[in-house]
């Protein structure tokens, strides 16, 4: 095969399927995973004498602190990789409870309908009312901010888009044959519910999941800008951009090596949601 | 129709009834409001100090606080903020402008930006513009705003003296801001613009038109479009009051004399007549437009109307 | 599908121009109410609160009767912007100016002082005497009597002192101005914080002895010798006088507005977070009148900003965080200026409540509830408490205090992260090693495996939890020291350190009401012969966290009425031991807690040492 066929077929394949964030996707979870292993130096471990150490390979840093190091002197390459983890736990916490509220308030809504539907759709108007951010340092401010409270907030936040998209899915595949055929064989609601429409709805999810993670890497930075982030020590990105970017012009490694594993993060998951939408079903184009 | 608009007025009284009962339940929260407007010398005497709870109502039941407070809020009486000692609602309507003008511009680039693109991305899938347009969608979407403001300060204001570095003055003072709240906007009515748009394309009735050779540019303008914007104009609204969020981060990078700013620091100082009178604008801004949004859906589609 | 791209941007045009037609209506409608000019932030309304007094002419002032001193040579000139991070909304009348906006403004020197400290040499308490006040250093007081009884004082009003003329005229200050002003500030419902820092026995009322005389009335013992200090332009927050007519004609919204004061500035504009507009007075009847004519003073919250600005020449001088100053000199030229007495800085040992005796109290006991929860959980979840009931539990406690002292790299923290602009200091009392009456038992040694050995004697040989409260809107220097020390901490003692970064106003409230009981970081910029005591004792003022013992604070608290600096000195040296021994306080650094690049085109500026944080002697600004 000459050069020019093979190089056409990879550029094919690089064109249908997202290969690139899945690169970097792939890139982070093995950074979460083996963090311990993988960073050099301890993250919350200081060295006065390293402070603001710009990055190996500008005059004045070290090999040892590779990207440089912030303002009290701790590894900025450790700090990103541990950070990571909070990151990813984070997302996964958030989405894993503001995404199975969601999606079982959104199925009760949609399947039963009748006053469930319409309490639980004003629920989820009142909640797109609220303006989050002042909310947000309402409650901060009174209890003091912690992982835990951040948690809380952004579960909170992202709930209701679950619970909207899923009650109009399930609106659309409660009227499919199938289920009507399940209903005319006795199937009980929840049975039916269940078995016939949760599967169907996945799809949906796991776009919505996706495609909120982004969303949800960056409102965790607005709160650290807002001073109620997740609290020092702790290596999150957020947090070590928003503490970080008064250093912009003396320091520019500190704000912005953590911004730019914000943006891989977050483009990787934009795109990788956006395909998977294109992917699944033209159905889910309203997404 | 003007059922519907009834029933959504009466709809999103019922919501503003919620927001206000949430918003004073957490201004209760953060303890004895007391202390708030005194401070906490030894001066005081017992009957000071109760004299001023009877005034502010804490001797009666939380019920009765809660009426008390909606009533008024419902006139527009918020109390007098804290911090700055003066009428709450004075100081919001007095600074709501400057952000209203803010995000009124940045959401009208937003918008025109991004139906524009998404549409064009639409219309040429697969080309080279459509790889850029969606390239410039995913990356204005990635970077938290703050970090963007403060690199285009330095950027285009501080390096290339190209425009002021912050406070509100003329138009030129409005580019940078602007450019920040509407990057981010831009970015996600690009994306389901083009979604929307590509559906529309690929849909029955689209495929009938075609074969019967009705003109290319007349199915994507007559035809197409007017379903395709139907789910950007459902996101516009939710947009518009994430603008108005989002001039919180603005304004305070940017130094801009508007309610974003004035939110912060309200919290910041504990202003809890403030904040609520604050939280319950915001509301009412994105309950307006998300009203404005539903008339002009129903008024496209008149299936909606059956609701 | 590859069209012509030009056919779209055309047809796209076309059809998408009602859409945003509609849109653009809207935001044209949104723009004309607002009113976008110049640099003035809200819409004009002449009736609406926001609305400033008439800008004052050239004209209008030097039509003032000017006094009878010779007037400058020649006029005010020039235009200097400031850059900070915050400006307090003006809250002119003393009962209601719970954040010190009178203070603020004497900084700015808008507003005066019944008298004015002389700024000659370190900071000290001024003179009980006023013939020992200089020509240069005037207040609003010619001079006063002290009663042989301590039990007044009669001050002689000036009777030359014009009034700025924002909203109207308001003639001169009289003795019936400088009564309403106090009294108002000690009424029982008062929140003035200028009031909280005058003790109780001062605050007997003042009464109007003729037009130009006024007596402060003090209660029995009420006496107190630094009362020059507190109740003038150095102390924190000080009162100043302000205007009663205008009070009375203005009606109360309007006079909220109406900045009128009798400094060397006038204000013509005071929008909270966003501006104060000053124009020098021409012919102050101080003889001397300021060198630039405009000062504007921004509120800008976000540092970077303030750096691009100064960058950019729209400000002049930059309120900017100690860690890139250095290199903020180095790109633009110019000084670094700092304001005001420093700060010790360390951590607070809150919950160590071991004095209880408070006058003012019910039942003379004062409540603790932080360390009634303490005691309660078990002080093996809080270490750096000790129980004056358990003499082991308070020399374990004392132990691991001392080995968190001893980790902390002073030298290390000033070099590194304030860039050398700081000093080592081991004194609450905020006196430095290099001051005559330090002494060499306060030296705190760095030594991490003394440490370590205490730790291990205390019980604690792998350390334990903690929390630790780094308000957030602390100077930035602090907050990065305050969590270096905390990382260092955890590497050489295992301490997990979990901070808090809650801002300051919402948790004060814990350290008034003695229900904090976690270190965190404070310090206080005490001059020689404070009552500092008043600070860690039951009774009068706040309580910061933690309690010296009964005969301590008897010890402390007697500076209140005693009159000779000398004792008051030593006294404060003994609280200073006993801090020491007992290390309530962990030093990290002393440092002025705020900071100013000033750049090139301004040739000087010489602010003084006051307590308050913030720009001040505005009037020796000169431009190149």
């Amino acid at each position: 095969m000459s050069t020019a066929g093979s190089w056409s077929s990879i550029y094919g394949f690089v064109r249908r399927y997202p290969v690139l964030p899945a690169i970097i996707l792939i890139g982070l979870a093995v950074m979460a995973i083996f963090a311990p292993i993988l960073a050099p130096l301890d993250p919350l471990d200081s060295d006065l004498s390293k402070v603001k150490a710009p990055p190996a390979w500008i005059d004045g840093g070290t090999f040892q602190y590779f990207l440089g190091a912030d303002g009290i002197g701790r590894d900025l390459l450790s700090r990103i990789i541990f950070g990571s983890r909070i990151s990813m736990m984070v997302a996964g916490v958030v989405i894993l409870t503001g995404g199975t509220v969601g999606v079982v308030l959104g199925l009760v809504a949609g399947y039963y309908g009748g006053v469930r539907d319409e309490v639980i759709m004003r629920l989820v108007d009142v909640f797109y009312a609220i303006p989050f951010i002042l909310v947000a340092l309402v409650v901060a401010v009174v209890f003091g901010s912690s992982l835990g409270l951040v948690i809380i907030l952004l579960s909170l936040f992202s709930w209701p888009i679950f619970a909207r998209q899923t009650r109009a899915l399930t609106l659309q595949l409660k009227t499919k044959d199938y289920v009507a055929a399940a209903k005319i064989a006795g199937a009980s609601p929840s049975r039916i519910a269940l078995r016939h429409i949760v599967p169907g709805l996945m799809n949906v999810v796991i776009v919505i999941a996706t495609l909120q993670v982004g969303n949800l890497i960056l409102t965790e930075s607005v709160l650290s800008f807002l001073g109620i982030g997740i609290p020092a020590p702790q290596p999150a990105w957020g947090s070590m951009i928003a503490e970080g970017r008064v250093f912009i012009t003396s320091a520019w490694w500190i704000p912005l090596m953590p911004g730019a594993a914000v943006f891989l993060t977050v483009f990787a998951f934009n795109f990788l949601g956006d395909w998977l939408r294109d992917y699944y079903d033209p159905n889910l184009r309203q997404l | 129709m003007l059922r519907y608009l009834a029933s959504r007025l009466v709809y999103l009284v019922l919501v503003m009834i919620g927001v206000s009962m949430l918003v004073f339940g957490l201004s209760r929260l953060s303890g004895d409001p007391r202390y708030l407007y005194m401070t906490q010398g030894s001066h005081y005497s017992q009957e000071v100090w109760d004299a001023r709870g009877r005034d502010l109502g804490l001797d009666k039941p939380f019920v009765i606080q809660y009426l008390t407070w909606a009533g008024r809020a419902a006139t527009g009486d918020f109390g007098d903020s804290v911090w700055h000692k003066r009428n709450s609602l004075d100081l919001i309507i007095e600074r709501a402008p400057a952000t209203l003008q803010l995000s009124g511009v940045a959401y009208l680039f937003a918008i025109l930006i991004g139906t524009g693109l998404g549409i064009a991305s639409a219309v040429m899938r697969g080309s080279i513009i459509d790889l850029l347009i969606r390239g410039f969608a995913l990356t204005g979407q990635a970077a938290p705003p703050f970090l963007v403001a403060i690199i285009l300060i330095f950027v285009f204001a501080v390096n290339m003296h190209l425009f002021p570095t912050s406070r509100r003055g003329d138009w030129s003072s409005f580019v940078l801001p602007v450019a920040t709240l509407a990057w981010l906007g831009s970015a996600s009515l690009t994306r389901i613009t083009r979604s929307s748009m590509l559906e529309v394309l690929d849909s029955e009735y689209i495929k009938l038109a075609r074969a019967k050779g009705v003109g290319r540019t007349s199915i994507i303008f007559k035809h197409a479009l007017k379903n395709a914007l139907v789910a950007p104009l459902t996101l516009s609204a939710i947009l518009f009051a994430s603008f108005i969020t989002g001039t919180v981060v603005v304004e305070t990078v940017f130094a801009w004399p508007g309610i974003g700013r004035l939110a912060l620091e309200a919290t910041l100082h504990n202003d809890f007549p403030l904040v609520t009178g604050l939280t319950v604008f915001f509301s009412a801004i994105y309950l307006v437009s998300s009203l404005v949004s539903d008339l002009i859906y129903a008024y496209i589609d008149p299936r909606v109307r059956l609701y | 599908m590859k069209e012509s791209f030009s056919m779209y941007v055309k047809k796209y045009a076309r059809h998408a121009a009602l859409f945003s037609l509609l849109l653009l209506t809207a935001a044209l409608a949104i723009s004309c109410s607002g009113g976008d000019e110049g640099d003035t932030a809200a819409t004009a309304k002449p009736s609406s609160p926001a609305a400033t007094a008439k800008p004052s002419s050239p004209a209008a002032a030097t039509a003032k009767p000017t006094s009878t001193n010779v007037p400058a040579p020649s006029g005010p000139a020039g235009k200097v912007v400031v850059g900070l991070d915050t400006v307090a909304p003006l809250v002119q009348h003393p009962r209601k100016d719970i954040n010190a906006t009178g203070g603020i403004g004497q900084n700015f020197s808008v507003y005066e002082n019944i008298v004015k400290a002389p700024f000659v040499g370190p900071p000290s308490p001024p003179p009980q005497d006023s013939t020992k006040y200089s020509p240069s250093d005037q207040g609003i007081a010619e001079s006063w009597v002290i009663a042989p009884d301590l039990s007044s004082i009669t001050f002689k009003i000036r009777s030359n002192i014009p009034w700025h003329d924002n909203g109207g005229s308001w003639g001169f200050v009289t003795a019936e101005d400088v009564a309403w002003t106090y009294n108002e500030a000690f009424a029982l419902d008062s929140v003035s914080n200028g009031a909280e820092e005058i003790g109780d026995g001062m605050k007997a009322g003042f009464e109007v002895v003729d037009s130009m005389t006024v007596r402060q009335n003090i209660k029995p013992d009420g006496f107190d010798p630094t009362w020059a200090w507190l109740q003038g332009n150095a102390g924190f927050n000080g009162i100043v006088i302000v205007n009663k007519k205008a009070f009375d004609e203005l009606g109360e919204e309007l006079y909220a507005s109406t900045p009128i004061g009798t400094g060397r500035y006038q204000a013509n504009e005071w929008i909270a977070d966003d501006k104060v507009e000053l124009e020098a007075v021409v012919g102050h009847w101080t003889g001397k009148d300021a060198n630039v004519k405009n000062i504007t003073i921004l509120s800008m919250p976000e540092a970077a900003t303030r750096e691009a600005a100064l960058r950019t020449g729209e400000i002049d001088i930059a309120q900017l965080p100690a860690q890139v100053i250095t290199s903020v000199v180095e790109a633009i030229g110019g000084t670094v200026q700092e304001i005001g007495i420093a700060r010790p800085q360390g951590l607070q040992m809150a919950g160590n409540y071991w004095s209880q005796k408070c006058s003012g109290c019910d039942n003379g006991v004062m409540e603790r509830p932080g360390f009634d929860t303490a005691i309660s959980v078990g002080l093996d979840k809080f270490p750096w408490i000790g129980n004056p009931a358990d003499p082991a539990s308070m020399e374990s406690a004392r132990k691991v205090r001392w080995a968190l002292a001893m980790t902390v790299d002073q030298q290390s923290i000033i070099d590194n992260i304030l860039d050398g602009r700081g000093r080592v200091n081991y004194a609450w009392e905020n006196i430095l090693p290099n001051d005559p009456t330090h002494k060499d038992s306060w030296v705190i040694p760095y030594d991490t495996d003394k440490a370590r050995q205490f730790m291990a004697e205390a019980g604690y040989p792998d350390g334990f939890d903690m929390e630790m409260w780094n308000y957030s809107n602390g100077s930035p220097g602090t907050i990065s020291a305050a969590n270096a020390v905390a990382a260092a901490w955890r590497t050489e003692l295992g301490i997990e350190v979990s901070i808090d970064g809650t801002e300051y106003g919402a948790r004060r409230p814990q350290t008034v009401d003695k229900s904090i009981n976690v270190p965190f970081v404070h310090g206080i910029n005490w001059i020689p012969g404070s009552t500092s005591a008043r600070y860690i004792c039951p009774g009068q003022g706040q309580v910061v966290g933690f309690t010296m013992d009964d005969e301590q604070c008897d010890l402390g608290l007697s500076n209140a009425t005693e009159s000779s600096l000398e004792v008051r000195i030593d006294n404060n040296i003994a609280n200073q031991d006993y801090l020491t021994e007992w290390m309530l306080f962990v030093p990290m650094f002393q440092a002025p807690a705020i900071l100013f690049v000033v750049s090139p085109n301004i040739e000087s500026w010489t602010p003084y040492n006051a307590q308050d944080v913030l720009p001040n002697n505005l009037e020796s600004m000169t431009l190149k």
